[in-house]
């Protein structure tokens, strides 16, 4: 017997026993009453720890099939640190750097799994939920993560269906992903969907990346790529003589307290004493962790740097044993360069670099903020660093802004001889905000625009050069390049641009929808959404560019055009799906197309040849069909 | 002829004054039971014990704390109900005994249970201790219940002085 029941017979026979020595006084009944609930609860507690038995026993089945927290080397997990740190532990456990990845317990788990049936490349996936777990009927992921890895040797064994629980989640914010255990100790295979929250919809998982149609589906492994930056301190840990069966290592699941200020199990060891406690509220520093806001700018960026960056894994870096050794505080540069074209130009391989970079070496995928960073003057010749304007405790959790940096005092912090003269645009006005000029929406990720970390101004040369579109186009819509660099050239001496006739006539955002590539396509449907450039540029005339943008081959462009075009007055109620079958896409344009025709074309807020649209609500198609016979259909995929 | 006297209805032990002395002393001790459960709690707390702070065990926390406050509230209501018996002479037989009793294994399962529901924990769920908490309850409603009932006037009587 153990020493719980022990105990609990001893405090049920403690609490009963006066009743029985004293029947006399209480009378028969009440005491047989008395033992029947006594008898009642012995009952449920039999019940209650056979059910607990079996619960910890599928427990910790479960938490063999996943990676595993707990890795050596002074981790000791964000759990101990709640207990000194209320408040940072509150504001990080809002975070999505917390919930980036998660065991898939229902309160992590935001797909709908009751009853769903997907099907994706003639394969059907079974969804199911079974109390709180997660289960798919799918064909066996391992026979196709060997069938995958020797496309000319089929596996010897026929493929059969099997039923696998859901292991964990990637992402919290926007989209989740989802993995389920392989046979290969805890290795993590994808599952081909994702959930979409602002949708509530399953999608296929390739649909959720501009990535080229005709592109294969990657096979994703998350303990050898994910782990990287979605967890703290992983260790693949490959079994040396077969490395497709891993026993990987974690210090904790997510992005946890360790990831920034380092691994903690001598800060929380010494602080275990009250006396030392007290003597560094006093002192307001302790050695014995990091501090990132204490560190120079540089070491500072640098801890964000480690997974907001594209970075090299050194040949011969035993990672994915020991995991990376980089740790706060650290050089960065000593263990995972950052990949920077414009310092190594012909350093890699140009497909990896024209995935991740435009061709002036300015990353162009999200999540890698830490390479503009770098590449900004304010970083190298100033010391301005992530926590200029982010903070991780003091913000809400989308963006992490520190408090009022969502202004312009987040320049004007430093650059304070600034006056509004500089603008060129009406005080207050979208167009006076420094970033909206100086950090534009060139970036791509997570099906959307974002901000690039890149600090620099507008030219229409880099723009020429690279087919990077500039923040003025961006959001003056309806202007031409020519207008932009005559403006650059009288505010401030820019060097007037080299342009082609229709770049002289055409609006620049005209161009880039229809006859630029995917990337610059996605970035333009984005921006004709963007209430500042509406602003700017009027928002009637879009909508034959976003109806255009429905018909896209990526199925992302698509996506952010619905989005855009869902966002105008009569179209609220618009239904694309846009992965649905392509045959229904040239109707749904077309409808949209009549639509406008019947709403907006009556009562243009813009017109004229730059916009290819005539004053009484026609389309230019002839100039129209000509450019869109010019569309650049390279081959993409931009890496986020 | 002058009738015999009839026989009390009170038992040996079973005077006010016998609750009075018995309640006291249940209520001052289990008093300082949890008081002492309160002093090791906040020294748990000085010295950051992992298995009582860690956010794993906040089942734990939540459970000794709540062993605390009922033991500590129960060991004043003992109290109490010492001091209200006294008064209540009136109050006599079964009914009487069977509050105290049920009292006095309310003050045993309820904090008991709450700490031994604590003492074994598993991930978010409590050891099967927490299952002696609801007989407290029961316990400690019937107690509250009779006593409540018991406070009607014609219980009443003029107290020596």
């Amino acid at each position: 017997m153990s020493l719980e029941w022990l105990l609990f017979f001893a405090l049920l026979a403690f609490g009963v026993f006066p009743f029985l020595i004293r029947a006399g006084n209480v009378g028969g009944k009440v005491v047989v009453g008395i033992l029947c609930l006594a008898a009642g609860g012995l009952f449920a507690a039999t019940k209650w720890s056979a059910w607990r038995e079996r619960k910890g026993f599928e427990r910790a089945q479960f938490y063999a099939s996943v990676p595993r927290e707990g890795r050596p080397g002074g981790y000791v997990s964000s759990d101990k640190c709640q207990s000194c740190h209320p408040d940072h532990y509150s504001s990080w456990h809002r975070s999505y750097h917390r919930t980036m990845t998660q065991y898939a317990t229902p309160e992590a788990v935001k797909g709908k799994f009751e009853g769903q049936t997907l099907e994706l490349e003639g394969q059907s996936y079974r969804f199911e939920r079974r109390g709180d777990e997660f289960w798919v009927e799918l064909l066996d992921p391992d026979w196709r993560l060997e069938y995958l890895a020797n496309p000319g040797k089929p596996p010897a064994t026929a493929p059969s269906r099997v039923w696998r629980r859901v292991g964990i989640t990637t992402g919290s914010h926007h989209m989740q992903a989802y993995w389920v255990a392989s046979k290969g100790g805890n290795l993590q295979l994808n599952l081909p969907f994702s959930y979409l929250f602002e949708d509530q919809r399953w999608v296929p998982r390739n649909d959720t990346f501009l990535m080229d149609p005709k592109h294969p589906a990657p096979v994703q492994l998350w303990n050898a790529n994910c782990i990287q930056c979605h967890s703290t301190a992983g260790q693949p840990k490959p079994e040396p003589k077969d490395h497709a069966k891993l026993h990987t290592q974690l210090g904790e699941i997510g992005i946890a307290c360790e990831a920034c200020h380092g691994p903690a199990e001598k800060h929380v060891e010494l602080n275990l004493n009250p006396a030392r406690r007290f003597a560094k509220h006093r002192e307001g520093k302790d050695s014995t962790i990091v501090n990132p806001a204490q560190l120079p700018h540089a070491a500072s960026s640098q801890v964000c740097g480690q997974c907001h960056s594209i970075k090299s894994v050194p040949s011969g870096s035993d990672w994915k044993y020991e995991g990376f050794k980089f740790r706060p505080g650290d050089d960065l540069e000593k263990f995972t360069p950052v990949i920077r074209p414009t310092k190594m130009p012909k350093a890699h391989d140009p497909k990896f670099i024209d995935e991740r970079y435009w061709p002036d070496g300015m990353v162009r995928v999200s999540g890698r903020e830490f390479n503009g960073l770098v590449e900004t003057p304010c970083f190298q010749k100033g010391t301005m660093s992530c926590l200029s304007c982010h903070s991780m405790h003091q913000s809400e959790p989308n963006d992490q802004l520190a408090k009022g940096m969502d202004s312009n005092a987040a320049c004007t912090q430093c650059h304070k001889e600034i006056k509004p003269e500089h603008t060129h645009h009406a005080v207050n006005s979208s167009g006076s905000l420094c970033y909206n000029c100086h950090m534009p929406h060139t970036t791509y990720g997570l099906m959307k625009a974002i901000r690039s970390h890149q600090v620099d101004s507008p030219s229409v040369q880099a723009t020429l050069k690279t087919g990077r579109p500039n923040a003025c186009n961006l959001c003056h819509l309806d202007k031409t390049l020519a207008w932009t660099s005559e403006k650059l050239t009288a505010w401030f001496g820019a060097k007037p641009a080299e342009l082609s006739q229709d770049e002289r006539t055409v609006s620049a955002a005209a161009l880039w929808a229809l006859r630029g590539d995917a990337g610059q396509r996605a970035l333009l449907a984005w921006h004709m959404g963007w209430q500042p450039a509406r602003q700017a540029s009027g928002e009637r005339w879009l909508v034959p560019y976003l109806a255009q943008l429905l018909e896209d081959p990526y199925s992302t462009v698509r996506y952010i055009a619905r989005r855009s075009l869902k966002s105008l007055p009569e179209f609220q109620d618009f239904t694309f799906d846009y992965v649905g079958r392509s045959e229904d896409r040239a109707r749904v344009r077309q409808s949209a197309q009549g639509k406008w025709e019947q709403t907006h074309a009556k009562n243009l807020d813009r017109h004229g040849p730059a916009i290819l649209i005539r004053a009484e609500g026609q389309v230019d198609l002839n100039a129209w069909e000509r450019l869109l016979q010019q569309r650049n259909n390279k081959s993409m995929y931009l890496q986020e | 002829m002058e009738r015999p006297a009839a026989p009390s209805k009170t038992r040996p032990g079973e005077e006010p004054q016998a609750y009075l002395r018995r309640h006291l002393r249940f209520g001052w001790w289990s008093l300082l039971i949890f008081l002492t459960l309160g002093i090791v709690l906040e020294s748990l707390h000085g010295f950051k014990v992992g298995a009582y702070l860690n956010v794993s065990n906040s089942t734990r926390r939540l459970l000794w704390t709540l062993a605390h406050a009922h033991g500590t509230a129960l060991a004043l209501v003992h109290i109490a109900f010492g001091v209200t018996a006294s008064y209540l002479t009136g109050w006599v037989g079964r009914t009487r005994t069977f509050a105290s009793m049920s009292l006095m294994a309310a003050s045993v399962l309820l904090p008991g249970g709450f700490f031994l529901g604590g003492l074994v924990i598993y991930a978010g769920d409590p050891g099967i201790g927490i299952l002696l908490v609801p007989l407290g309850a029961i316990f400690l409603f019937l107690a509250v219940l009779l006593c409540a009932r018991a406070t009607k006037g014609s219980h009443f009587t003029e107290r020596r002085k």
